[in-house]
């Protein structure tokens, strides 16, 4: 039989003495005036508590609210065209972030990257006219083929043909990138202008002031094969006339390419530039035309007009074979005997001391 | 001279006969406390802390929590004064917030078990409490209950503990567990099943 019996507590003996009585009452007290100080400040936390969560939500709110600016840019509400650009009419995009496009006829623009912190297009032929607008927050990418153009906020223009890009910045600053770009990077500021061409059409890239915006604006579409045949070479630059000059032989228009090229030629703005023009038209009346004697008369003049050092050799070189080419030997030789004095370990030396070997 | 004669005459007046002051009634303390009296406030704490404490920490089974939710408990009662309804059941309203309060504690240890971090410290067993002069056999009988209630739910442990340790009566019971009749004879009777497998403790009435 069980020695318990219920109630339980008369087996027990746990009564709290004083001393834990008193212990227990004066943490009571000291509970109470903690809840009391905390109820007081209650109000100042809840204030705070409020102020911090509405902080809080304003910051989701930022976050997740779609800016203006957030996503893919967008024209008169409308996804982007992949391609832009038309052959006989100008294109202007009014874009959702402020920019703007203008597209001339007979360019091509393609939409490479479209997001919201890049749009990258790529100006496959012709010019186009960039307004973007300053503090976006896309950073905004132009390939040109020899040339890649950045930009956050500013006014330029960009005009491609093939060998050749020109870049000219009207407000804001640009940095251009390539492989035929001095240092591979250049950077523009408003009014200067970069011309980047190929090896073969030119050596050396050349920055120059751009013209105005208003001069820009009236200047009929560059480089561009639809532009070519309907353009007045009277009314183009040199530039221009050596970009439709190397569009038109490209396209297999030699003489179109010729004419462009004795334009630039008679209109070049420098001697330097000129010799550019004479030594390119030289090629083209040697190995495009078969017009030896043309082509000597080009290459002389390119050699006289003093051309850059880098094509300085060839110009010589290429005389000597034209003038060998025409049956004008006796010139031949002496542009040949020229060449090796100048030239004495010349990339042309073998080809150009035949003619000096011949009977 | 004056001052002298003055102390004299307290030198020589006999001392003054204190009468213990008469109790002062539940409803009066519950007032008086209810009109912001701290001599009542104490005067309540003093008169139930005994009953409140012993309860607890037989409940319980560990001396530093059972202190903890005494405080709480007594903390709570005068915060929420103006909730109690009927003064003279003070004391088990007190009682019930206090239960209330152990059932908390079970379910903070539940939880703390679960995730490995209660340090069982059961220093207050039925066994430790035992009366002095407690017979051998029946702490060995003590002990023993201390086991099988430690296997016990705790809402039947604290019904059966209400009921067999601290004599509740069935209604009480219910009432200091906040739950129904029925509720309450079925925890008891659960929680005796258990016990009756290890301590042959008379069975009191469930009806």
């Amino acid at each position: 039989m069980s020695k318990l019996r219920a109630p339980l507590r008369l087996t027990l003996d746990d009564l709290p003495s004083e001393e834990e009585i008193q212990r227990i009452w004066q943490r009571v007290q000291k509970r109470r005036a903690r809840r009391r100080a905390r109820r007081e400040l209650r109000p100042a936390v809840w204030v705070g508590a409020a102020f911090a969560a509405a902080c809080a939500a304003l910051l989701v709110l930022a976050w997740v609210r779609p800016s203006p600016n957030a996503g893919p840019l967008t024209t008169a509400g409308q996804a982007l065209a992949q391609v832009v650009g038309d052959a006989t009419n100008a294109g202007v995009l009014e874009l959702s972030d402020g920019s703007r496009i203008v597209v001339d006829p007979g360019a091509r623009l393609e939409v490479l990257e479209n997001s919201s912190r890049t749009f990258g297009v790529a100006l496959r032929t012709g010019r186009a006219a960039f307004d973007v607008r300053p503090g976006g927050p896309r950073r905004w990418t132009i390939e040109a083929g020899l040339a890649t153009v950045e930009v956050v906020g500013t006014r330029f223009t960009v005009a491609r043909a093939p060998g050749f890009v020109d870049v000219s910045v009207e407000r804001g600053v640009v940095v251009v990138r390539g492989e035929r770009v001095p240092d591979r990077v250049r950077k523009l500021v408003a009014g200067e202008r970069l011309v980047v061409r190929e090896p073969d059409a030119a050596a050396v890239p050349e920055v120059a002031h751009a013209e105005s915006a208003q001069d820009a604006e009236r200047r009929p579409p560059a480089a561009s094969p639809t532009s070519t045949a309907s353009a007045s070479p009277a009314t183009l630059g040199f530039d221009e006339l050596i970009a439709q000059a190397d569009a038109a032989r490209r396209r297999g228009d030699l003489r179109a390419a010729e004419s462009a090229l004795e334009s630039a030629l008679s209109g070049a703005p420098d001697r330097k530039r000129a010799a550019l023009a004479a030594f390119t038209l030289g090629k083209l009346e040697l190995d495009g035309l078969g017009n030896a004697s043309r082509a000597a008369a080009a290459f002389s003049r390119a050699v006289s007009l003093g051309p850059p050092d880098a094509i300085a050799e060839d110009a010589l070189a290429r005389l000597v074979e034209a003038e060998g080419a025409a049956g004008q030997i006796d010139k031949a030789r002496a542009d040949a005997l020229e060449y090796q004095k100048r030239y004495p370990n010349g990339r042309r030396a073998y080809a150009v001391g035949r003619w000096l070997a011949r009977p | 001279m004056a001052k002298t004669q003055r102390l004299l005459r307290y030198a020589r007046a006999e001392p003054v006969q204190l009468e213990p002051a008469a109790p002062i009634s539940v409803t009066e303390l519950v007032d008086r406390i209810g009109r912001g009296d701290r001599w009542a406030e104490e005067a309540f704490y003093r008169r139930h802390v005994g009953l409140v404490q012993a309860t607890v920490r037989r409940l319980l089974g560990r001396n530093a929590e059972a202190e903890d939710v005494v405080q709480d408990a007594f903390v709570t009662a005068f915060e929420i004064w103006d909730q109690l309804r009927e003064p003279e059941h003070a004391k088990n309203w007190l009682l019930t917030i206090a239960v209330r309060k152990v059932h908390r504690r079970f379910r903070r240890r539940r939880l703390l078990r679960l995730l490995g971090l209660d340090q069982p410290t059961d220093d207050a067993t039925l066994e430790t409490l035992a009366r002095a002069d407690l017979s051998g056999e029946a702490r060995a009988e003590l002990s023993l209950l201390d086991r099988v209630l430690k296997s016990v739910p705790a809402d039947a442990r604290i019904a059966w503990m209400l009921r067999y340790v601290e004599g509740a009566s069935l209604e009480e019971v219910a009432a200091l567990c906040e739950c129904s009749l029925a509720t309450a004879k079925r925890r008891i009777a659960a929680a005796h099943a258990r016990v009756a497998e290890h301590v042959s403790l008379p069975e009191l009435s469930h009806e």
